[in-house]
């Protein structure tokens, strides 16, 4: 009823619109002042990107510092594609990428599966209860517990290893096993968490498909197949498309919980060396570099996301907004 | 749950029932044989020619089932249709063989004989059978749980040993005293102290700026609706990196202070969507009624809006404030010179980066106890999420999944 209303209803004139709503813009207040302040300030600094590195120190303030510099074009972002810390900073970032990706993925969709055709109540109960309480844990915390686990000396997975007769292996601080522990860190801690959509998903699928595919005789396999995966296809490739669109974020917040100078060569991502450049001890802060790098990677992480929701946008009719 | 319907096999069904199970036991038997020698392979040398004789013989026994069966299908219904429902057993039937050969030839082709998981579709697509199902299921779901659960229990049995010994599960020689000295740490606790002091502030501010700016986005007829949006959502997928908040922070002379930490918190666009999600799908007779009685929007908002929203904001609320709890990265960034303002993340981190050899004047409990300490710490800082989540854990189950699904 209200639908048909609101239908017929011409849209009022903005002035009206403003005397009737015009004191809500108080509401906006903090948030507008907050994101002012906090996000769009910081992408004006992106001019260092474009400029030599500012000198803070010898300036009255930064804004000045910033501005005295000299313009030097995009000689910061050619040093992305020569120098060779930062190819292979750019390297790790899309192989540990993908390797969460193409591992950790599928998972959440097959445990979904099982979790929903689940009978009884005990296991199901408590493996949804035990499996979303990683995904509230800080990565310190989580790579607390790694680094006890894959201990050298003392590591439960050490000491069965040598139990069945393999050598120890430093798994943390190799440079062969360190993407290894980050692909599995993340399954222990995101799995759990990433399987709700889904299982939302199977949910709101229509019972009577699969009760009529059970009479028609097919057996639990092909009711999987043929009824419960078409039924939550869109729902994968939704998130498929943006899983692909976050892929220059090779979760930066875990590998600079877990980063250690030994493993820079398989471990260093376009994060974590963006961090160095202006947090490393002992060493002048490289802005300008830094935010090249930075913008660099979010420039090529927002063409992703935005081309990933053209074309959910295109096939599924869903998308981020 | 489904009803078993009795009726009396004939002979047919009853020999495909057996049929099945045998083919089953064949493949589960081959797929454990083959996990042993991947998994023991030191222990197993002796075993090795026996297993392979033995998964040669069962994967001979399950292409002699395939190759009559494929050939009566074929020409019945037509090889095409058999290939449209069996693509993964057809290719299983031309692979397998040659690999089973080759690996007896070249033991370096022994790793392709997993290809046998080919086999699988077929084999459990022909068992009706509820039971299996739910008996492998519940398998790989105890084993999940395990996996989940091991890594605490390794934790707190770490922490609660006597150092210097190999302790798996359970505790050996338990033994307090690195357990003490993380709660009786004076610089632990002022940690903790920073963490909820950030986390409660940090926590309440957003809920404030989110709940406020989500509500005139929730309306239909407010004005600029869309430049505003637009102007918060750009925030979501753009921003200036680390470098110039650095700087910034510094021209604010927020550097060194603990709220660095945070004030950039408080405005999440994503919370913010959250939020004018909820509103938009409160009824909007409510409003009205109100507004024809003459009510302000200020009042609506107070009176009608906000005891309304308790369920969303709670929801927003627990994640702020795990996200403050959790997070060490502004820590990271904007505190340099005043190590008492660190969270407990940060608190830990600095911890675990310090070798103990490298400390000269240290408190020799602390030196001996180092292991037990950290592993403390990390138990103490993930338990104020622990008492949260029997509370939050039903709203995972209800409504928040959907609107992490809309996002």
């Amino acid at each position: 009823m209200k639908k048909q209303k609101s239908d017929v209803v011409i849209k009022p004139s903005f002035g009206k619109q403003m005397k009737q709503y015009g004191n809500l813009f108080l509401f906006y207040i903090p948030a507008i002042v907050l994101v002012v302040i906090f996000s769009y300030i910081p992408m004006a600094g992106i001019i260092m990107a474009f400029k030599k590195n500012p000198n803070l120190l010898g300036s009255s303030s930064a804004i000045q510092g910033i501005l005295d510099a000299d313009w030097i074009g995009f000689k910061n972002f050619e040093k992305i594609f020569t120098d060779p810390d930062i190819i292979s900073a750019l390297r790790n970032t899309l192989i540990i990428s993908m390797q969460k990706i193409v591992i950790l993925f599928p998972i959440p969709i097959v445990m979904a599966i099982c979790i929903n055709e689940m009978r009884g109540k005990i296991v199901k109960k408590s493996l949804q209860a035990v499996m979303y309480i990683p995904h509230f844990l800080s990565w310190i915390t989580v790579s607390g517990i790694f680094i006890t686990l894959l201990s050298y000396d003392t590591g439960i997975v050490n000491n069965l290893m040598q139990f069945f007769g393999f050598d120890r292996i430093p798994f943390v601080t190799s440079n062969d096993t360190f993407r290894g522990v980050l692909v599995v860190s993340a399954a222990w801690a995101y799995l759990g968490w990433n399987t709700i959509v889904y299982v939302s998903a199977i949910t709101a699928l229509d019972r009577d498909l699969i009760e009529a595919a059970k009479i028609d005789g097919a057996s639990k396999w092909q009711q999987i197949i043929h009824v419960t995966l078409p039924g939550i296809l869109p729902t994968i490739a939704v998130m498929f498309i943006l899983r692909i669109g976050g892929i220059m974020d090779a979760g930066y917040d875990q590998v600079l919980a877990m980063y250690s100078p030994y493993i820079k060569e398989s471990g260093d991502i376009l994060g974590t060396y963006t961090f160095r450049l202006v947090k490393e001890a002992g060493l002048l802060p490289q802005y300008a570099l830094s935010t090249a790098v930075g913008l660099f990677n979010s420039v090529v992480g927002l063409v992703l996301v935005l081309s990933g929701n053209f074309i959910s946008r295109r096939l599924f009719k869903r998308g981020l907004w | 749950m489904a009803k078993k319907i009795s009726a009396p096999l004939t002979k047919e069904e009853k020999r495909k029932n057996i049929v099945r199970r045998i083919l089953l036991l064949c493949l589960l038997v081959i797929m454990a044989l083959l996990f042993v020698e991947l998994v023991d392979n030191k222990y197993t040398v002796e075993y090795h020619n026996i297993f392979d004789i033995v998964i040669a013989l069962l994967g001979v026994v399950m292409i002699a089932e395939a190759v009559p069966r494929i050939c009566r299908h074929a020409a019945v219904e037509g090889f095409s249709d058999y290939l449209k429902h069996n693509k993964a057993e057809f290719l299983w039937l031309i692979v397998f063989p040659i690999i089973l050969v080759c690996s007896f030839l070249a033991p370096g082709m022994a790793g392709w004989r997993w290809l046998v998981a080919l086999k699988m579709p077929n084999v459990f697509g022909r068992y009706n059978d509820e039971n299996v199902f739910q008996i492998i299921v519940k398998i790989a779901a105890v084993l999940l749980i395990l996996i989940f659960v091991i890594p605490f229990f390794n934790l707190v049995a770490v922490a609660i040993s006597k150092p210097g010994q190999i302790v798996n599960l359970l505790p050996k020689n338990i033994d307090w005293e690195g357990f003490k000295y993380a709660v009786t740490d004076m610089q632990f606790l002022r940690s903790f102290k920073n963490s909820i002091f950030l986390t409660v502030v940090g926590t309440i501010g957003s809920v404030v700026v989110v709940s406020l700016a989500a509500y005139p986005l929730s309306k239909p007829q407010m004005p600029l609706k869309r430049t505003v949006m637009i102007f918060f959502m750009i925030v979501m997928y753009f921003g200036g990196g680390l470098a110039p908040m650095i700087i910034l922070m510094d021209t604010l002379g927020l550097m060194d202070t603990i709220w660095a930490l945070i004030i950039p918190g408080w405005m999440s666009v994503y919370n913010m969507l959250l939020m004018k999600g909820f509103y938009e799908s409160l009824p909007p007779q409510l409003e009205e009624a109100a507004k024809i009685d003459g009510a302000s929007n200020m009042y609506v908002f107070r009176k009608i809006i906000i005891p309304l929203s308790k369920p969303m904001v709670a929801t927003i609320a627990f994640f702020q404030v795990v996200g403050y709890w959790n997070s060490y990265g502004p820590a990271l960034y904007y505190i340099s010179t005043r190590k008492d303002l660190y969270p407990v993340p940060n608190y830990i981190r600095n911890f675990m980066s310090i070798s103990p050899q490298s400390m000269t004047d240290m408190n020799p409990t602390l030196m001996f106890y180092w292991n037990n300490v950290e592993k403390s710490y990390l138990l103490l800082s993930i338990i104020p999420i622990m008492c949260l989540y029997p509370f939050v854990f039903r709203f995972i189950k209800g409504g928040m999944a959907t609107g992490a699904v809309k996002g």
